[in-house]
Formats: structure tokens, sequence, C-alpha cells
């Protein structure tokens, strides 16, 4: 019996599994599923501490060819042509710049349009808080989480690099 | 001609290295700093690096080019699409040094490049073209007057412009002298040219091309037309043939205005000549591409004419080999290009490691890729990570494949548009190939990336963490295989 909790789009996913003839007894949420793995692929490792693998499951007798990437507090599964991101429960929030944390970084190297927010600002998610320009377009960085602004580094004008740390929220309550 | 030069990356510089080798020639890629391990790089039977990541100090760096085409024996040079591929001085200083460039003569891309030039060029061939004026942003009460006689909304361009830039859409006089002066300011900075023009702005037109092909020898082909109307930010996503409004007496009209802008400039090797197909049936000369094209592989699929070997053989010059009567396009190709990018922010560029990456297969798909796991996305270039293509005898069994195929496709790292291309081609509009160059606004005005089946994702989640990797091995299912009972066993006894 393994028990998994993933967050993802601010919902957290209690996932057990638990092995049984022939596959496993599975609940998400408390729905049960039965489980049958058709094939775990061999892992590969594209960069450090990422690990690679295709995972073929039967799903109340649908079958599913996901690829699934293992990184550092996240898993990422590509499934049907989409993309699936989940935060493990044991890190989440620990990763600098992962979906649903109040780490904003910037995507890519480009250059600070508007710093919309100060410290001490109260924000929801969804709220715009930078609009970086890069590749000769403009995106607005959103908070993923309610807080507190606790620290904005840099400012409109500014070049930053690719990763680079723009915001950081305290999480409400 | 023994080696080529591919003064390019990605999927086009591995797409033309293939086809190298199946012709006997030996290929030489070119790599920047960003562009180490990448699969392009090992796609030729050499590689040179070239520079630094910015283009501007390597793929679009004449200098270290030539020096690189020099060093490497190459005695031609291949520029794919993009970069220097429609860049007259570059292919002049080509030919200065002595080596075959693979293209048009230098005269056709200055003249195709300058769209006064071309406009004029193909209005002497009897080509109909969108009815526009040259405008001088200095003189507005001139201006004005031209452009009310051509009736609003017009679109000011760049006569020297490309991909969208110096471009606008004017609704009204009212509008019209800040977006003359902002086209002309924008041309000038891009292109050090500020001259600009002013179209008569279609409503809903198709974007409809037709493919050409000409040897050193007088011989000149069509090789039918492809639709690429699905675009965002006036770049093509989605690209088919034969164009689904596509009538015999519309072919033949459209494809012999192709062949006669083509001849006017004294066309020879690959090229593509662009059209507006309006509403009601009209089509309006829109530009000349003096290059191959992103989107030649679906005409490959339905003619079985390879263009990139084509383009060799024309630039060893040989000729053309066939006639326009063994020209029998069949069934339907569509294309779709997978882009590093966000659909839901204004498909704004994404970049980063590729961490997972499975290509679709099966008969009647087509990848080219040039991307593999473990590589970086470069932020410097163009963010087209890949093409997927799918033939089928009809539309419908053509759009089902391609639709099969991209749920199959996996990409993990940066955000693509595949979830994106899959809504576009399942929605009911594009079933009934209402397509038009604002497909994307009308349809898709908002878009995020929802759906899916998020239980199975989190199984398939779950299932992967409580199994440790160190263990993992291809079919280790719930049933033993024979190769996990069968105990110690030895290879090559």
């Amino acid at each position: 019996m393994s028990t998994t909790t993933l967050r993802t789009a601010g919902r957290t996913l209690a996932v057990r599994l638990a092995p049984e003839a022939g596959g496993f007894a599975a609940t998400v949420d408390d729905a049960a599923h039965r489980v049958v793995l058709l094939a775990l692929g061999a892992a590969s490792m594209p960069a450090a501490g990422v690990t690679t693998q295709e995972v073929a499951l039967d799903v109340d007798g649908r079958v599913h060819r996901a690829l699934v990437v293992r990184a550092s507090g996240r898993v990422l599964v590509a499934l049907d042509g989409r993309v699936h991101v989940f935060e493990t429960g044991a890190e989440a929030g620990g990763a600098a710049g992962h979906a649903g944390s109040g780490v904003v970084t910037a995507p890519m190297p480009g250059k600070i349009v508007a710093v919309l927010v100060k410290p001490g600002d109260a924000v929801e998610p969804g709220q715009p808080l930078v609009v970086l320009e890069a590749m000769k377009m403009e995106t607005t960085l959103t908070a993923e989480i309610a807080g507190t602004v606790a620290a904005v580094h840099g400012a409109a004008g500014g070049m930053v690099d690719g990763g680079a740390l723009l915001v950081e929220i305290t999480p409400a309550g | 001609m023994r080696r080529v030069l591919i003064a390019n990356r990605g999927e086009i510089a591995v797409r033309i290295a293939r086809a190298c080798r199946e012709l006997g020639l030996e290929s030489v890629a070119v790599y920047s700093d960003a562009d180490r391990g990448a699969p392009h790089a090992r796609a030729a039977d050499r590689a040179v690096h070239i520079g630094p990541a910015p283009a501007r100090e390597s793929y679009l760096n004449p200098d270290a080019l030539l020096a690189a085409a020099k060093g490497a024996g190459a005695d031609a040079v291949h520029p794919g699409y993009g970069f220097f591929s429609e860049n007259a001085a570059f292919a002049r200083a080509v030919e200065a040094a002595g080596l075959t460039w693979i293209g048009p003569p230098p005269a056709a891309i200055a003249t195709m490049g300058d769209k006064l030039a071309a406009r004029a060029s193909a209005a002497t061939a009897g080509v109909p073209l969108v009815p526009g004026t040259e405008v001088v942003a200095g003189d507005l009460a001139k201006a004005t007057k031209a452009v009310e006689a051509l009736g609003f909304p017009v679109l000011v361009k760049a006569a020297a412009g490309g991909g969208g830039k110096g471009m606008r859409t004017v609704a009204d006089a009212a509008a019209l002298p800040d977006a003359l002066a902002a086209a002309a300011r924008e041309a000038e900075s891009a292109f050090a040219d500020g001259r600009v023009y002013v179209e008569k702005l279609l409503v809903r037109p198709r974007h409809v091309e037709v493919q050409v092909l000409a040897d050193r020898h007088g011989a000149l082909v069509h090789l039918g037309e492809r639709e690429c109307s699905v675009q965002r930010r006036h770049q093509k996503i989605v690209e088919e043939t034969p164009c689904p409004v596509m009538t015999p007496a519309l072919r033949d009209a459209m494809t012999q205005a192709a062949l006669a802008a083509a001849r006017a400039v004294g066309y020879t090797s690959a090229g593509t000549v662009e059209f507006l197909l309006d509403e009601d049936g009209a089509f309006y000369f829109l530009e000349m591409n003096t290059r191959l094209q992103v989107e030649h592989p679906v005409t490959e699929l339905v003619t079985g004419i390879d263009l990139v070997a084509a383009q060799l053989r024309i630039a060893i010059g040989e000729p053309l080999g066939f006639a326009q009567a063994d020209v029998r396009p069949r069934g339907h190709a569509l294309e779709v290009r997978l882009y590093a990018e966000d659909p839901a922010a204004s498909f704004f560029p994404s970049a980063g490691p590729i961490l997972g990456w499975r290509a679709p297969e099966g008969p009647g798909v087509r990848v080219d890729a040039g991307i593999a796991a473990g590589q970086i996305v470069p932020v410097e270039y163009d963010p087209l990570l890949a093409k997927l293509s799918a033939w089928g005898a009809d539309r419908a069994s053509a759009v089902a494949r391609l639709v099969g195929a991209l749920r199959d496709t996996a990409l993990l790292g940066p955000t693509t548009n595949l979830a994106f291309l899959i809504d576009v081609l399942s929605h009911p509009a594009f079933a009934t190939g209402a397509t038009h160059t604002g497909f994307v606004g009308e349809h898709f005005p908002t878009w995020s990336a929802t759906g899916g089946d998020p239980t199975a994702a989190a199984l398939a989640a779950a299932m992967a963490l409580a199994h440790p990797a160190a263990v993992a091995t291809e079919g280790a299912a719930a049933v033993p295989t024979p190769w996990q009972t069968l105990g110690p066993w030895r290879l090559g006894t």
C-alpha cells in the first residue's frame, strides 16, 4: 500500500495504490479505480536529478500511455497530448519557481517592462505582478498563491536572466 | 558539388543533411555555443563551431559561415529557411567565394525581397495584386487621399518588411497618420528602410500559396497549392494541401499566376508564391518566398517529390527530370508546427531543457524534428521544435490521423502548443474547412491548458513515484515475462 499526495492547480489529490491480484486497487480522492500496470519503461536521466520514463496503465478498462518526468518536488505527466503538472506532497512549495509556489522567477532572459506590486502588498492568485519582455513579446507574470509580497527584485527597465528571482510572496494564513 | 555546408540549425538542418546523404553528397553542419550537442550538429558528416549563441555572431555572421565552409572544404551552401535564406547579399558573397548557392539567383531574391519591387514585377507579369499604393509618410494629405481611394480598413506595411514587422491595421482615416509614422519608424529601425505602402485589408481571406520548382535549363513547374490560413502572430501553425475550397478552375488560374511571377524574375530552385484568397474567390499576389518553405513536407507527402533533393540536383545543374503532367498529387496532407510557446499566454515563447520527448509514429505520419531529451531549447532562436505531418486519402482521414499522432506525442520541459494544436484540429470550423487568417482570433480568443484526464495522469504519477527508477525495466508488468523468470542468461552464446 502506498499513498502519494499530489498538488495540481490549487487542488490536493490523495492517491492510494494497494496491490491486489493482477494489479492495484486504487483511490484518487476516495474515488475507487482498478489499475493494471501494463508497462514501466526504462528510466532515462535527461538532466541532473531528473528521471523520465514511460508508464502505461489500464485504468478501469481503458489504456493510458503516459510519459512521466520526476524532478525534485515535481512530477510532469504527458498524457494524450496534454501536460499535467503535480507537486509532490513532501516537498510541495519547497522548490523555487514551481507551480503554486510563492517564488516568482523570470521564465527566460528579458527586460522588465513594469513592476506592479511592492513589498507589503496583499496579492490574490492570478494577480499581475511583473510585466516582462523577451523575444519581442510581452508577458505578465501573475501570483500563483494568495499572500503578502515579501520582496521585489528588479525594477522597470532592468534586464534579468532566465530563472532570476523577481517576487517573493509569503503565503496567506 | 561534393560537400554542402548547411547554414542553419534545428529540424531543417537535419532534413538537409539527410537529403545530402541520400544523394551521395557530404554535409557540414554549423553550430553556435547554444547548440553544442544539438541533434543537427551530429546529423551531418562534419560539424563546425561558428561562434557565440546570439544569431548575429553565429548563424547570421557571414564571415563565420564562409570561414566554416572554407575550413571544411565545402563547395556549396544550403541556407535552409529563415536566417540568410532570403538575403541576396549573402547569396552573392557565397558565389563570390567560389561556392554554389543552393537557391535562386541573388537578383531574384533581391527583387522579391523588396515588397514594392515584387509588386511591380508581379504586376508586369499580369499577376493580380491586392489593391494598394506606395505612400510617403511625410506627405500626409496625399497619403490620405490615396488611401481613401482604396477604402478602409487598410494594412500599412514596410516595403522591406517580413514577419509582421512594421505592419499596422488601420480602421479609419483618423488613425492613419499615427499608423504611417509608427510603421515607417519601425521599418527604419528593423530594416534600415523606412518606405511603407498601404494595402486594402481583405476580410477573412485565406492564405493560399503555390510551390514552384525551376531548373537552370528553363524548366518551370508548380507542385500545387498549400493553405496556411491558421496563424498566430502572423506566423503559420497549421498547413495543408490541397486547399479545402480549391476548384480546378481556381487552381489553374492561381498556379498559372504563380508560374508567371516566378518566370518574371528568372527563378530557379524551389520557391513559393503566396496569395490571399478572398471570400468571393478572387485571389491576390502577396509575396514570393525565395527559399525552401517550412511547410514543404505536405507538398512532398502528396506529390512524392523530394523538394530538398530537387534543390540539390538543380544546384548541381541537373535538369528537373519531369514535366508538369508528371506531377500528380494524391490524397491530403497536413502539417502542424510544434512550438515552445504558451498558447495560454499570448503564445509567449518558452525555453529550457527538454526533459521528455516522444515522437509519434505510424503509417502516413511524418516527423521533422531537431530535438532530443536533455537538450536545452535556446532563447536565442525561433522556438520551433518539430513539424508533425500526416497524409490521408482524404482530408478527414488525414486530420484524424494527425490528431491521433499528436495525442501520442509527448514533450515535457518547455511549455508547448501541442494541446492547442489538437484543439484547433478538433474544432468544428476546422473540420468543415472554414479557415481564414483570423481563425485563431475568432475561435480561440482565449485558451487554457485544461482538459485531458487528470485522474489517469495522477495515477501514472503515483505509479512512477511508487517504483524506484533503478529497478524499472521495460515490460515490468504485473504479469512477469519470460525474461524476468528465466534467471541469469548471457548474450552471444
